[in-house]
């Protein structure tokens, strides 16, 4: 039910910002939209699959530079790159997942850490990314028509995200991922009920990474640069902190976090030197009294039915 | 008589006027009768944070001296400071909002070529006047960009340049080898230097890379040590560039070391510790921070006064002595603008200024089509007892 | 030629001794309480600027700001370990990597604010003037590292070999429940593990901290530290120092014979190549698989 509700309230926020927020407002709404939706991917891999992943930035570095590079050395429209690249990112996370099939915990973070240092690397010094000076993201044109004032591209990010967040949404709510979690809680059990272990993780590591990718495109357009510090291990960090403050087992989740690391840095800004440090400890603080992340304030309300359900000796349907 | 004629021409000759006139003409945003709205744009957390902690302080005790001093043209300086956070995605939205939601007149900063490169097509198409005081991308004013001026900071290019006169003309054996970061500021540093090396010619030289994060580099070192180089440019960030220096010293390399103005922060010696005596850093400006000209004492006396807590980290810093300068020089342009005060005027009145001295940092000179403030460096050596003094000859990249 | 390989054997070996004593820290954590401290570069770092405080703000002489970091330094741990990772203890292992990073950035952006993001001169404990020896460079205060880093494995060792709390340690790590049986109770292992550790932080970041020159990022330093503990097997800590070493040999002799840009991508490499290769038995803890 909290559910529906949420979905109901983030489309109305989507649509009337338009009408009602000025520039910067606007912009910033945008990359909540567009952060959550990368954040979705890491969610789908981590907070239903189990699997740790420090290279969500590394995926949205394929998309992004993958999208940009196609439209400048072989005029493939940024709108069809975008998905393009995202496949591509897919296939790469389809790989990583294959490479560490055997790995859990710790092991895959320092694996997918090493992955994230390399592209990171990779960018920084080939030629055609621009090493580490970067590439201006072109605009997109349709039809002729130039889409660079920021309502348009307002209006593609959003749709991009909202399309990644509700495909991720539907993913976990799937076959699919009631055998992810099954997998997270056991590997055993879940083998022994059917699920074949390799293909899940291979599969649930390459949604990850399109999600990231594509969502990743899209973000590339309302930041306009790519810029190599963008895709370092810190912001593949500061991915895990949104899934993690937000709540891990839902997008919405991923939503929340995202909103609450692009504005609450504006409201502390009067803090100056110490905003960082206030914003850590925030997040510290957070983990350890909510580690369910701030989603799960509203399923207080269906643990508290189902625990009044139980007290009465009703089973909560 | 005035005949028909000359009406019509006048007419449209006027019309003409009027319809040529910018879209900055008569832009006054941020402008009341009795204030002027300044933003200020810069790092103030993350990893390039010294350069923007060091433009809001240098810039804030300009602007509140300047009030003090009565304000500019009857109006006071307001100004609000925002944290670009070392990021490039922040400093854009930091943009916006200064911009579109807090309305300045003009935005002082950004302090970091992460955050500023980004920024330039935004930059460029919005209409805001953009004074830099600090970074040193030549991505910004080259080529000019109307709205885009920086003042008193040495541009990467220039300095390559500088640095490679300055090598050439001291180097006995003709042979330099250049250690340099693995990044953009070190690639692009690099280049410059070989580049001008290379015009100059009868030059040998040799390269070496290294990571900002390491902190060995005896395999560069030796590799050196077995060329014939006998001047070592080491071109990086203050940290790696201490331990290549030091160990440079411990491995026994015949080199005289020349570092980029990275390595010419008051600090810097010390962290290196006693084998940083005889190498040379470039600076951009005479001015020694701990000097002691009468404008950089009062200057000096005033930030610790104004700044106990960043006194204590020994500072004021180059970083805060270049926004200082960069802040009087703003001031000036809003001066020079007059009271009937826009946008267009600012920018033509910033256009004006030719060797305006501040006596803190360098001289500037804008005009129509140069926006680069000050093209001119110096060397600096460090002294037996670590102390620094600037070598008195005057290097120009022009 | 020889000198030349030695040389870089030398020089990667006192690299490779701070990826050690990095390395150390860490193992210890993980076989200890089953967490790998992401923030533990970040704990390094703010002992160093801990003694560089009680030095220039408390005037106090270089002996006792030593003692006062490594002091404080413990106590920081332990509040770490109490407030944060032992709530946290019975969650998805997501939850305590992610409080470890939010806290090294926490204290990484504090001390930037507070002590400002310009590097800080710390003092050599020893001289930076080299013997030349047959035409090799020896440099004392680089082999305090490699001293240190010796040091402390041995003391850590003797600590879980031969003294009835190291042991009581093992035992606990070993088995949490045998442990509470014959009656050591695992909260004060696991809080005396991560006090050690944090000690430990500062000790290394001391040693270290005058060669790298100190700014609050140095605690990104750290992920060499990862490299070297897969490399020895996050099983044992003479294998952490083993790895440590063998990682800076290996990036010397690669950045001289090879070429310098591949410095980096070595110890990348390193930790996927070994990581992936090796088979999963070698873990240290049995995992009981729940299911």
């Amino acid at each position: 039910m909290w559910g529906n509700l949420a979905w109901v309230l983030w489309l109305a926020i989507a649509a009337l910002a338009p009408f009602l927020a000025g520039q910067y407002l606007l912009y910033n709404i945008g990359i909540v939209a567009t952060t959550a939706a990368i954040v979705s991917g890491l969610t789908f891999l981590s907070g239903v699959a189990g699997l740790i992943s420090i290279a969500q930035s590394a995926f949205v570095a394929i998309g992004s530079y993958g999208a940009v590079l196609l439209q400048m050395h072989l005029g493939i429209p940024l709108l069809i790159g975008i998905p393009v690249a995202a496949a591509i990112a897919g296939v790469v996370g389809w790989l990583l997942g294959f490479l560490c099939l055997r790995l859990d915990g710790h092991y895959l973070a320092l694996v997918t850490l090493a992955f994230m240092g390399i592209v990171h690397y990779t960018i920084i010094n080939l030629d055609i990314t621009g090493g580490a000076v970067g590439l201006a993201v072109p605009s997109v044109t349709l039809f002729g028509f130039t889409l660079d004032s920021p309502m348009a591209i307002y209006v593609m990010a959003v749709t991009a995200s909202a399309i990644t967040l509700w495909s991720i949404d539907r993913l976990i709510h799937s076959r699919y991922g009631r055998m992810l979690r099954a997998l997270r809680q056991s590997d055993i059990a879940a083998v022994s009920l059917g699920a074949d272990r390799r293909s899940l993780r291979t599969m649930a590591l390459a949604t990850s990474a399109v999600a990231g990718g594509f969502a990743g495109g899209f973000q590339a357009l309302q930041l306009t640069y790519l810029d190599p510090q963008q895709f370092t291990i810190v912001t593949a960090v500061f991915y895990i902190a949104i899934m993690v403050v937000g709540g891990m087992r839902s997008v919405h989740g991923a939503i929340i976090g995202a909103a609450i690391f692009v504005f609450v840095p504006g409201f502390l800004s009067g803090l100056e030197h110490y905003m960082a440090f206030i914003l850590f400890f925030f997040v510290t603080v957070m983990i350890v009294v909510m580690p369910d992340g701030l989603v799960s304030i509203f399923s207080v309300g269906d643990r508290l039915s189902g625990w009044m359900a139980s007290r009465h000796g009703r089973k909560n349907a | 008589m005035v005949t028909r004629r000359e009406i019509l021409k006048v007419a449209g000759g006027a019309m003409v006027l009027v319809a040529t006139k910018s879209a900055y003409a008569a832009d006054a945003t941020g402008v009341t009768d009795d204030k002027i709205k300044l933003g200020i744009l810069g790092d103030l957390t993350g990893h390039a944070a010294h350069w923007g902690t060091g433009n809001l302080a240098g810039g804030t005790l300009a602007f509140e001296e300047i009030n003090a001093a009565g304000g500019i043209n009857g109006r006071k300086l307001e100004w609000i400071s925002v944290d670009s956070e070392s990021s490039a995605p922040k400093g854009i939205a930091g943009f916006k909002r200064l911009v579109d939601q807090e309305k300045v007149f003009a935005i002082f900063g950004p302090t970091s070529s992460a955050v500023g490169v980004p920024l330039l097509k935004t930059m460029s198409s919005s209409s805001v006047p953009i004074f830099i005081p600090t970074f040193s991308s030549p991505l910004i004013t080259n080529p000019p960009v109307k709205n885009i001026f920086r003042s008193g900071t040495l541009n990467d290019a220039d300095q390559g340049r500088i640095i490679a006169d300055y090598v050439a003309g001291i180097s006995k054996k003709h042979s330099i080898a250049i250690m340099r970061q693995s990044d953009e500021y070190g690639k692009n540093g690099a280049t410059n230097v070989s580049n001008r090396l290379k015009e100059i010619g009868n030059v040998k030289i040799s390269e070496e890379q290294f990571n900002a994060s390491d902190t060995d580099f005896t395999s560069q070192l030796l590799r050196i040590r077995e060329s014939d180089a006998d001047i070592m440019v080491v071109y990086g960030y203050p940290a790696p560039s201490a331990i290549v220096m030091r160990q440079a010293k411990q491995l026994g390399l015949p080199v005289q070391i020349v570092g980029s103005t990275a390595t010419a922060s008051r600090t810097y010696a010390a962290t290196v510790g006693k084998e940083a005596v005889g190498t040379r850093s470039m600076t951009t400006t005479r001015y020694l921070p701990e000097g002691d000209s009468p404008e950089i004492v009062k200057f000096r006396k005033a930030f610790e006064a104004r700044f106990p807590e960043l006194a204590r980290q020994t500072r004021p810093e180059a970083t805060d002595q270049l926004a200082y300068h960069g802040a009087k020089t703003l001031i000036e342009g809003l001066r020079r603008a007059g009271r009937d005060l826009n946008r267009e005027g600012l920018i033509k009145a910033l256009e004006g200024l030719k060797d305006f001295e501040t006596g803190i940092a360098e001289p500037t000179t804008f005009g129509p089509d140069r926006r680069e403030g000050n093209r001119s460096g110096f060397v600096l050596e460090i002294k037996e007892d670590l102390s620094r003094t600037v070598l008195p000859k005057a290097y120009s990249a022009i | 030629m020889v000198s030349t390989f030695i040389q870089l054997l030398l020089s990667g070996a006192i690299a490779g001794s701070v990826y050690a004593l990095l390395a150390i820290g860490l193992v210890l954590i993980h076989n200890g309480t089953g967490v790998v401290n992401f923030g533990f570069g970040d704990q390094l770092m703010v002992g160093v600027y801990i003694l560089v405080f009680a030095q220039q703000f408390l005037g106090l002489a270089l002996p006792p700001a030593i003692l006062v970091a490594v002091i404080v330094s413990g106590l920081l741990g332990l509040a770490i370990q109490s407030l944060v990772m032992t709530p946290l203890r019975n969650r998805p292992v997501l939850i305590p990597i992610v409080a470890t990073i939010a806290i090294g950035a926490a204290l990484r952006e504090g001390v930037r604010a507070f002590m400002g993001p310009n590097p800080w001169p710390v003092p050599f404990l020893l001289s930076t003037s080299p013997y030349r020896i047959g035409g090799i460079s020896i440099v004392p205060s680089d082999l305090a590292i490699l001293g240190t880093a010796i040091v402390i494995m041995a003391c850590l060792y003797v600590f879980f070999e031969f003294t009835r709390y190291g042991q009581a340690i093992l035992a606990a790590c070993a088995n949490p429940t045998g442990a509470l049986i014959v009656g050591i109770p695992a909260g004060t292992t696991t809080t005396g593990i991560w006090v050690l550790s944090s000690m430990l932080a500062a000790i290394a970041g001391i040693v270290i901290a005058p060669l790298t020159t100190l700014t609050p990022d140095i605690g990104l330093i750290a992920i060499k530290g990862f490299a070297a503990a897969v490399l020895g097997g996050f099983a044992s800590l003479p294998g952490a120092v083993v790895g440590g070493i063998l990682l800076g040999i290996i990036e010397a002799l690669a950045g001289y014979y090879i070429s310098s840009a591949m410095k980096d991508i070595v110890s990348y490499a390193i930790l996927i190549g070994v990581i992936v290769l090796l088979p999963s038995g070698l873990f240290n803890r049995v995992s009981v698989r729940k299911v």
